[in-house]
This record gives structure tokens, sequence and C-alpha cells, in this order.
């Protein structure tokens, strides 16, 4: 067997003492040197050591991260082939799509022209120096957005969050320790570890260190999570491990988080008018629903149809359905493909479905994916768990019955035809929606430059400084008023 | 004796009932295999036309025969088959529906049965033992949605029949069986739960009063309520998602009687120990809970200096483990000091409520397959593993003893079973390790739920605030 071995890697300096071994998904397991013992190497020594990223200019980032793009070549380099056979043992996200999204690290992600619209979220000039702000009694205010030493708790569905959080956190010019998920146990590594080949000293490569350690380890957290060591958790992750960080979260450490959303579609009225209208957004949908095989939280799990809720239209729900479903099949195999495995409760759940077929109309169902269409208008109950390219279809009376479905987990929803965005945008948003788009763009989120689950995440990874000149206006201070009253006094 | 099993076993697997446990446990892995494959066999055949649910697993995935053990793997259920209904079902009250559904689960036909009265979860149970053969059984699970098994009044009977066949069968210390006899032994059974409402366990207590004379049965709850039960489950789930919690008014109508009795809860379990410690010392009782239960039993006495506390041909019978998981070193050595008891009357038991049999410990620390199940492990990705050597995986069986329920079933515990190298104890089936442990606490990050006792305090808080 292989034996799989997850180094830290702590401010450019790679540790291998295999000590520890984990269980991972799927049955496998791994080794990993023991976080508490290194714990002194992963923290700060000093806040000192962070001035040297302060004397870099924004555009010498700009040049480190355009260059480490460069050296991001799949088919080159050895620590990302490391990381994308590891994703085979320890995440269900098939392999080409892990490599896709591998692919997109050098030839997109890290192009000068992305880097400079990250940079827009925030203001060059809050990131580039110290930018002044006149203020309308004479004070002059200097303002800066500095990163601080913070953990990232990373989500482990793709290579993604670890690539956004290594370029997130240069640019602010933080300190990230990213927390390694036990699912996606390679990308981190081999983000730092090209790093140190590329500039072993430069001050960027050692503002970003790998971790592995069991999430919830009370001993080590309790250590770690101290404003002394990090004044900002970033925590992507379900209730449960948001939960467990929270009880750290106190004066001085700040949490920003991107919880686990699900998003839906909403097809508004006119869409079961014509055979165009239905196959236009079928294949749409197939799309949002099969794209990245159902792992995002972009994908469409549920599609609400506005229809009369006639004999007529739940026929052409059906049709829509058996539409989407064959669209799904369609899709290109570099982007969607069935599944490799189902887990039995899946199938028992869909089997289910399938007898109650006064309530529940299933097309598919099985590893190539499935479309449920509910009769009576009320979504399935394991809805938000919808997998393997399965999409419940649920034709509502009007608005208001979707509505009281539509909850602040829903982070995108896709529309179509347009206008429902024009009219729904606002309410929405009042229940929850961070992003509502196009039907059919649901998987072409950029969360790096447009705001992220409800965040302006680089800005809110910013502790914001003011330095203020009080003198050169010579503003009046408080101090200063009586004594002037007494000289003025006649 | 075996050979006779054997072919009396092919034809009514029931007959189990009827063998000593010597007779079963020397039938070796393997000597079973045609006649289990063939009760299988048959037992699919008359699914296939009377259990919808079974049909329809069969044809998403393609199964027309059973040929071979694996071929039923596909068609195990799961925990989630017996929770596969709509929620809003319950939370309308809509029974009439969840009967058809659980009808389809089960090869009783439910479809007579009247249940325009009913408003409650216990009305609906009570609904179906009146006017049919289906004696449902209520769970919670982690993700706050009630299950319902259906099973057959005889397939309880039978599960009853089997658990006093356990106790009437028992061997003290000296290996010999200390007896039961209806008329002349009256066993106090103790039972640090409910007598009556959502566990099965009520039904066995039921057979031993009826059995062994009334009276006989002290428990510490007088009812498990499977109302409250399920209400607390939903509000789990529903606190965490954030979403409003429909209670039926039916249900709030009763929240004073909740509240009265989770207010007597610590002096129910007071007057408990005061029992066992005053009305039963010196005596032989039969006491069934969990480990986490005795052992605090035991160290409760122990502090008070109580040591020898019960005759040495009492029983306790301890499922489940540790509520962290943890055994305490030693901890069988602390409670037989305490009770008085030989160390072979601490039953450590493994079953489920799925389950038509249990298995106990052996003297190697060891579960024993049943020869009534056909037992399986499965790997990660639920494909059965081989039937030999040692193998580590999700644990399954096909019961072979249920004739209107399903038998096969994928559980949630992970499992060591060795196929077939003999336990040193002399029992010839294969066997397990212990502990046992769950599937999903092998999986680092995973952050489990709380556990049946936390939520139905929360329900009973929020029912108060209602």
């Amino acid at each position: 067997m292989t034996e799989h071995r997850i180094p830290i890697v702590a401010r450019g300096e790679v540790i291998e003492d295999y000590e520890l071994t984990f269980n991972g998904r799927y049955g496998a397991s791994f080794q990993c040197p023991d976080a508490s013992k290194y714990l002194d190497r992963i923290l700060l020594p000093s806040r000192r050591e962070m001035e040297a990223l302060y004397a870099l200019s924004l555009d010498d980032v700009l040049d480190y991260l355009v260059e480490f793009g460069a050296h991001l070549d799949l088919a080159s380099n050895p620590h990302l082939q490391w990381a994308a056979e590891l994703t085979r043992t320890f995440n269900d996200v098939p392999s080409h799509l892990v490599e896709g999204a591998m692919a997109g690290f050098g030839s997109s992600f890290l192009k000068r022209d992305h880097l400079e619209a990250m940079i827009e979220t925030v203001g060059r000039e809050h990131l580039d120096g110290w930018k002044a702000h006149e203020r309308a009694n004479g004070r002059i205010s200097h303002i800066r957005a500095f990163g601080v030493p913070t953990a990232h708790v990373i989500a482990g569905n793709g290579p993604s969050p670890a690539m956004m959080t290594f370029v997130r956190n240069a640019l602010v010019r933080g300190y990230a320790i990213v927390k390694i998920p036990s699912n996606e146990l390679g990308t981190a590594v081999a983000l730092a570890r090209t790093a140190i080949d590329m500039a072993p000293d430069h001050p960027l490569t050692r503002a970003f260190s790998a971790v592995y350690w069991r999430g919830g380890d009370a001993a080590f957290e309790t250590k770690l999570y101290h404003p002394r060591n990090v004044e900002r958790i970033v925590a992507w992750g379900g209730f449960a491990s948001v939960t467990h960080i929270a009880k750290y979260i106190r004066p001085g450490i700040d949490l920003v988080t991107f919880d686990p959303k699900i998003s839906r579609s909403i097809l508004g009225e006119g869409t079961l008018a014509s055979d165009e209208s239905m196959r236009e957004a079928a294949i749409r949908l197939a799309d949002d629903v099969g794209n990245g095989n159902q792992n995002g939280c972009t994908n469409a799990r549920i599609a609400y149809v506005v229809c009369d809720m006639s004999e007529e239209a739940i026929v052409a729900c059906k049709r829509l359905g058996q539409m989407v479903y064959e669209e799904v099949q369609n899709l290109p195999s570099a982007i969607s493909s069935p599944a490799i495995h189902m887990d039995a409760d899946f199938k028992a759940r869909i089997a289910a479905l399938s007898m109650l077929d006064d309530e529940y109309h299933v097309i598919g169902g099985d590893e190539r994916g499935g479309v449920i269409v509910s009769l009576e208008g009320d979504q399935v109950d394991f809805a938000d768990d919808l997998k393997y390219r399965t999409l419940n279809l649920v034709p509502v009376r009007d608005y208001d019955a979707l509505l009281r479905y539509v909850t602040r987990d829903v982070q995108t929803v896709g529309v179509y035809p347009e206008h429902v965005r024009d009219e729904l945008r606002t309410v929405l948003a009042l229940h929850g929606v961070q992003r509502i788009t196009s039907l059919g763009y649901m998987r072409e989120y950029n969360a790096s430059i447009d705001p992220h689950d409800g965040n302006e995440a680089l800005r809110k990874m910013c502790t914001w400084v003011v330095a203020e000149d009080c003198m050169t206006h010579y503003s009046p201070a408080q101090w200063r008023q009586r004594e002037q009253a007494e000289a003025n006094r006649p | 004796m075996i050979d006779e099993f054997k072919e009396e076993f092919a034809d009514d697997p029931r007959c189990v009932l009827n063998y000593p446990v010597e007779v079963l446990d020397a039938v070796a892995p393997g000597e079973l295999d045609d006649i289990h494959l063939d009760l299988a066999r048959r037992r699919f055949a008359s699914a296939m036309a009377d259990i919808p649910f079974i049909a329809q697993l069969a044809l998403l995935n393609n199964i027309a025969e059973v040929s071979a053990f694996d071929d039923l793997v596909p068609l195990l259920y799961t925990h989630e088959v017996f929770k596969s209904y709509p929620q809003a079902w319950l939370e309308n009250g809509d029974f009439k529906r969840l009967t058809k559904w659980l009808g389809k689960l089960c090869a009783a036909d439910l479809s007579q049965v009247d249940t325009s009265q009913c408003e409650l979860i216990e009305d609906w149970m009570a609904a179906l033992i009146a006017q049919s053969e289906i004696d449902v059984q209520i769970s919670a699970s982690a993700d706050g949605k009630s299950a319902f098994m259906p099973r057959s009044h005889g397939e309880w009977a039978f599960l009853q029949q089997m658990n006093l066949k356990g106790l009437r069968t028992a061997k003290n210390a000296q290996g010999e069986v200390t007896g039961l006899e209806p008329g002349v032994d009256r066993v106090p059974l103790v039972y640090l739960g409910a007598r009556r409402g959502a566990r099965s366990m009520s039904r066995f207590l039921d057979l031993y009063e009826e059995t062994y004379g009334e009276g006989l049965v002290d428990t510490l709850f007088e009812n498990s309520d499977s109302d409250l039960l399920s209400l607390a489950g939903r509000i789990r789930e529903a606190s965490r998602k954030g979403e409003a919690v429909q209670v039926r008014p039916e249900l709030l109508a009763r929240k004073d009687d909740i509240a009265r009795i989770n207010a007597d809860r610590p002096a129910r379990m007071e007057a408990l120990m005061q029992r066992m410690l005053n009305d039963y010392k010196g005596k032989r009782i039969f006491c069934f809970g969990t480990m986490q239960l005795v052992y605090d039993l035991a160290v409760r006495f122990r502090e008070m200096g109580v040591t020898g506390a019960y005759a040495p041909d009492s029983l306790f019978m301890c499922g489940s483990g540790f509520a962290n998981g943890v055994e305490p070193p030693n901890w069988k050595q602390e409670v037989v000091e305490v009770l008085g008891i030989p160390e072979s009357a601490i039953r450590v038991g493994y079953s489920m409520q799925e389950a038509l049999w249990s298995m106990n410990k052996c003297d190697h620390d060891r579960f024993h397959m049943p020869a009534s199940i056909i037992p399986y492990v499965l790997d990660e990705n639920d494909k059965p593993l081989p039937r030999e050597g040692r193998q580590t995986g999700r644990f399954a069986f096909f019961d072979l003893l249920p004739d209107t329920a399903w038998g096969g079933f994928a559980t949630g515990d992970k499992v060591t079973v060795t196929w077939d190298e003999p336990c040193g104890c002399g029992r010839r089936s294969a066997h397990l390790d212990s502990p046992i442990t769950r599937i999903v606490t092998t999986q680092e990050d995973k952050i489990t739920c709380a556990g049946t006792a936390g939520a139905l305090e929360e329900a009973t808080d929020f029912l108060l605030k209602s």
C-alpha cells in the first residue's frame, strides 16, 4: 500500500518528521508530523518578521505572483502532480476535474489582469501605501489595509481554495497558516513547495504555511488560536466546523466565514411556453447541474418552475425534466461525467421517491444522474444533499411558493428568463441569497473578484489602520481650545 | 444433532429458537452456505412480489435473481430507507400517505388501515397495531428525521422469545444453567429505560411479565413518547438550518405533561437507585442497561461502601458502549466486585433494532455470528469484501428470519470480522472484534451529532416556550 505523507511547510521550511497517522476519507490513511511539536516554527517569532513584506511594493507582489503562475504548470510541476494524485485517493472529485482546476492556476488565476481586478476590490491605494483623506476639521487620515497573521481553515472540495488563499494572503501581505483539509491534502503543500523552489527566501514564500492537524484537536487549537498568534480566522466549512471554531473567537480574533452553500434556479413564467424556450432552459440548466459533477456550492440542486400547476403544466414539467436529463448526458466529459460510485443511502432515497409515484416523477436516478419532478410542488427533504448530477424540479404557482424555501444557505440563484432577476433580486437578497445570475452561468462564479458568499472577502481579510496627521493643517485640539479662548479674552 | 438442525433450518430458520446454543455454535462457517443461499433466494423471490421497495431496488440495480451472496448487497436496506418519506407528511399529520409509504417497505398489506382519527405518531402506531400485522418501531436519527421500521407482530414475538431464551439458558460461573421456571422463579427485572413507548424493549418487558408474573419489571421511566422523540430530532435539525419548526397543536397541548416528566427525571433516577440498593439487595435480579449506566451504578455503590450487592446468579445485560466511546480500564472487575456477581454475569451484547438476533461477547472478548444471518463486510464504496481471512469495514447482514419485514440491512457500524480462524472459546462461527465503532467516527475531521438525550431536553425547552 502506498504511504501518503503530508509534510508541514512552515515559513519556507519543509518538515518531514512523519510521526502521526490519520484516517482520511474513503478508508485511506496518511501520515504527517505532529503539528504541536512544531508550533513555534509555524508561528511568527515576532511581528517584525512581517516588515519585509512591507518593504515590497504592490508591483513587486504582482511580479512574484505572475512568476509563481508560470511555475504552476501541471505537466512540469512535480508538487502539483503529487497533489493531484492524492485527490484520487482522498477525494471524490474526478481527477480530470481536479487537473482542470489546477490548469487554471497559471493560465488564468495568476494572470496580471486578474490580479489587478482582485486588487481593485480593495483599492490599490490602500494596499500599496497610505492613502490620505482630508477631513473637515483639518485632520489628514492616512489609511492603509494590512494583512495580519491569519489561520485559514479551507474547504477541501477542490484545489482552488488553497490557490485562492495563497493569492489573497500575498495581496494583503498577511501571514497565512493554512489548515489542510483531510480530503484535499496536497494542494496547499504543493503551492508552498513550488514557492520555495522558485524563491526560497522571498518574504511572500515565508508568509504561507500549510499544516495538517485534526480539526477539533482542542490541545493544538487552544494554543494556535490566541490573539498573540493569529488575529483572524478565515473559515470555510460546515456548521459543525464553524461552531467549534467559534469558541476560540474573542476580542483580538475575528472570524470571516465562507459557509457551505447550496444553489438553486428559478425558471419564470413562460419557460414552459414553447419547445424552444424549454430546450434553451434545459441546455443551460444542465450545465448548472452537471458542470464539475455537482460537487460545488454553485451547482444547481433545485429548480423551481413557475407555472399554473395545471395538469398540462405538470406534464410539461416532466418533459422539461427529461430534456434536462438528456442535456446533462450531453455535457462534454471534460467538465462532467457519470458518478464513479453511488452511496447506498442515496440510492435508497431515490428508490423511495420512485415508488411514491403520485408525488414524484423520477427520471434516471442512477450513476448517470437524474431529475426528480415534485408533482405536488414540495421540494424533496434531501434537496440540499442532491449529488451525482441529480436535480429536483419543483413546479410552483408563484414566487411566494418558492420563497418559503429560500434561506441564507442559498448562495446563487440562476434565473431564466432574464427579467426574473430584475423582479426578484431585492427580495432574494432579503431572504439571504448572495448572488443572482443568468441560468447557465451559475458555475462561472469568480469569488476572487465579485463578493464571496456575501463578503467583500479581500477587504474583510484586511485590518484597516489609520495614521493621522493633526498638525499640518493645525487642526484645533480639545486641549488647545481653552488656551485659545483665554488668549482671545479681551 | 447438527444434521438434524441443518435439515430443519433449511425448511424453517426460526427453528434456531428450539436448539441449544451449543448446537448452533458447533456449526462451522461455510457449512450453512448452501442453505443460506437457498433461503435468501426464496426470500428474494417472494419479496419481489410483495415488497414494492425491493422490486424498485432490484430494478435500479439490475438484479433479476440471487445466485450468490453478493447479489443481495445492493438490496440491503439502510437506515435511510426507514425515513425515506417526505417530512411534510409527518408535520401535517398525513398518516394516510405515511401508511401507504410504510406498506411499500414490507410485505404487509396496509391498504385497509384507517388512519382518519390519527393526530399524533402515537395514534398512528396504535392504529397500525390494531388494524394490521405491523407494529412499527420509531427511532430518531442524527439528521433530525424520524425513522419508522415496519415489523410484524410475529417477528417481534419471535425476537422476545429469543431474548427470553437468553435468560432461561444463562449459565453461572460454574457453567450450570441457572434456569428460569415460570411460576417458580420470580426474578425482578430492572430496565434503565422506559417501561412503555418508543423502544422495542417495552415489548420484551410485556412478555417477561406475562410469563413470570406482573409487577416484576422495574424501570426508570414510565413512558418514552414517540411524538416527543420525533420532535426532538426535528428541532435539532431545524435550529441547525435556521428554519422554523411547525409543532402540531395536539402536541403543544401536552406540554405541561412533558414539563412534569422532565422535572421528575432526577428524582426518578434517585428513586430507582434507592430501590436497587434497598429492595433488591442480596436478591437475584436481571438488569438491562448500557455499560455506562451499569458502571455509573457500580461507582455510586462503591462510594457508599457497598460490595456484593446481588445474588451471584444475577445477570447484567449491557448494550452499546460508554458515553465517550472509551471503556474505563478494568471496569468489569470494578463492577463485579461491587455487584457481587461473576464476570460471566455481565453480558455485553451487540444488536440493533433492525435485527432479530443479538450476539453476546464470549470469554475471548469476541462476538459470534448467529446462524440465522448472512453476514457481510462492506468496503467504503459499499462493495462486499471477500468472505475469508480478517476483513474490516461496514457491517451488513441478511437476516433470514423475518418474513414480513425485509431482512437485509447495512448498519452504520465498523467491524472487523474473522471469517475462517476459529475463536479460542471453541465456537466455530465467524466472529467480530470488540469494540465495535461507528463508521463515521473513523473519519477524521468529522464532528458527531449530539445524543438523543440532549436533543430531548432541547425539544422540551422548545415546547415550553411555545
